[in-house]
């Protein structure tokens, strides 16, 4: 009679990554314990730190029409949406809002991108809107972005949030934001 | 007896030669960005599937143009991922268009497959009349496309390329993004 052989790799499902791992080793590391997110991991010690091998992302959302006016970047009339990192390390991090142009002073540029904990973002790094007179006198305009850029956590908690700046003349509303978070490294 | 053995599950940077059904592995797609593919070998496809893992994704923040009616890169070309397996991929890209100042301006965005052109129907396509112009100015606006790509060989590139449709006009993208990741490759 054959007999057919399983072979199982046990992986743990933890809630924080384990202190000395070695070379190989997995997790399914609990990244949202309301949520269900979990992300398997794996050690790489020649990287020194836990490489994603798959699961869901960390999201966060809100629809509401808000605005900002300002030329340095911050907040929203209502902050975030925002995704507290668990881990330090790179991540993924794609974001998306729906921008509401009224504004009627001509040129001027618009950028929403991530903050992660306590520093800016690039504009380079930023969705990027810019209207000129032709564009934006007497007329709305309603615009889609969404981006995806790697983003580097310097330390666990420390809180991912889109952010936006513009000019001071115009106030510019945007709705419907999102960003969602997968690591690369973490640690 | 339930006894749990221990299987390994190799890290690679080549793919086994003659894997096993069900045989799983790692697979470093991207070492700079620690993208790592978690594949499993599926004998009656004679194909290795992609069972999770990141993105391998290309950036350029510049605004750049084009005027011509061939596909072709941009002014600055790319942006591009070289794909390091052949097989079927999903692949992802984003323009924003720029201020463009012509009038009735019609173009397409899309990714070149190694030497292979898009088809038109498979890029993002922005197309802005007069009236809409108001005039002068185009507006901008913004694009996200998904599409599966067959990629024959390893190594083969897949590029961001752009045309514009009837007639050669200038016209302008910024915040180029495009990412890649397998569905099922060999």
């Amino acid at each position: 009679v054959g007999v057919r052989t399983f072979a199982r790799r046990i992986i743990p499902v933890v809630t924080a990554l384990p202190g000395q791992p070695v070379d190989g080793q997995e997790v399914y590391y609990v990244a949202d314990g309301t949520a269900r997110i979990q992300w398997h991991l794996r050690y790489r010690a020649a990287a020194s730190g836990w490489e994603y091998m798959g699961g869901g992302p960390l999201a966060s959302i809100d629809a509401a029409s808000v605005t900002r006016a300002s030329s340095s970047f911050g907040d929203f009339s209502t902050p975030g949406p925002s995704v507290t990192a668990p881990l330090a390390g790179d991540y993924m991090v794609d974001w998306s809002v729906n921008l509401n142009n009224t504004a009627s002073s001509p040129t001027f540029s618009f950028f929403v991108g991530i903050k992660s904990g306590s520093t800016d973002p690039a504009d380079a790094d930023c969705l990027l809107w810019t209207f000129t007179s032709a564009v934006t006198t007497g007329r709305d305009s309603e615009n889609m972005g969404i981006m995806r850029r790697k983003v580097t956590v310097a330390s666990a908690s420390d809180v991912l949030k889109i952010v936006a700046r513009g000019d001071t003349a115009n106030s510019i509303s945007v709705s419907l934001r999102w960003l969602a978070v997968t690591p690369l490294l973490v640690n | 007896v339930g006894a749990a053995a221990k299987r390994f599950v190799a890290y690679v940077t080549s793919l086994p030669a003659s894997p096993g059904d069900g045989q799983e592995v790692f697979f470093e797609a991207d070492s700079a960005n620690h993208v790592v593919w978690h594949l499993r070998w599926r004998a009656s496809a004679s194909k290795w599937e992609f069972v999770g893992g990141g993105p391998m994704e290309a950036y350029d923040s510049s605004s750049v143009t084009r005027n011509s009616t061939s596909f072709g890169d941009f002014s600055s070309a790319g942006p591009s991922i070289t794909a390091p397996l052949a097989g079927d991929y999903m692949v992802e890209w984003a323009v924003t268009a720029g201020e463009n100042s012509a009038n009735s301006i019609e173009f397409f965005v899309g990714i070149k497959n190694a030497s292979t052109d898009p088809a038109d129907g498979e890029c993002l396509h922005f197309q802005t009349s007069a009236d809409a112009a108001g005039g002068s100015d185009v507006p901008q606006g913004y694009g996200v496309y998904r599409r599966k790509f067959t990629v024959a060989s390893p190594s083969d590139v897949l590029k961001m390329v752009a045309r514009s449709a009837s007639s050669a006009v200038s016209f302008s993208v910024v915040r180029r993004v495009m990412s890649v990741v397998p569905i099922r490759v060999s």
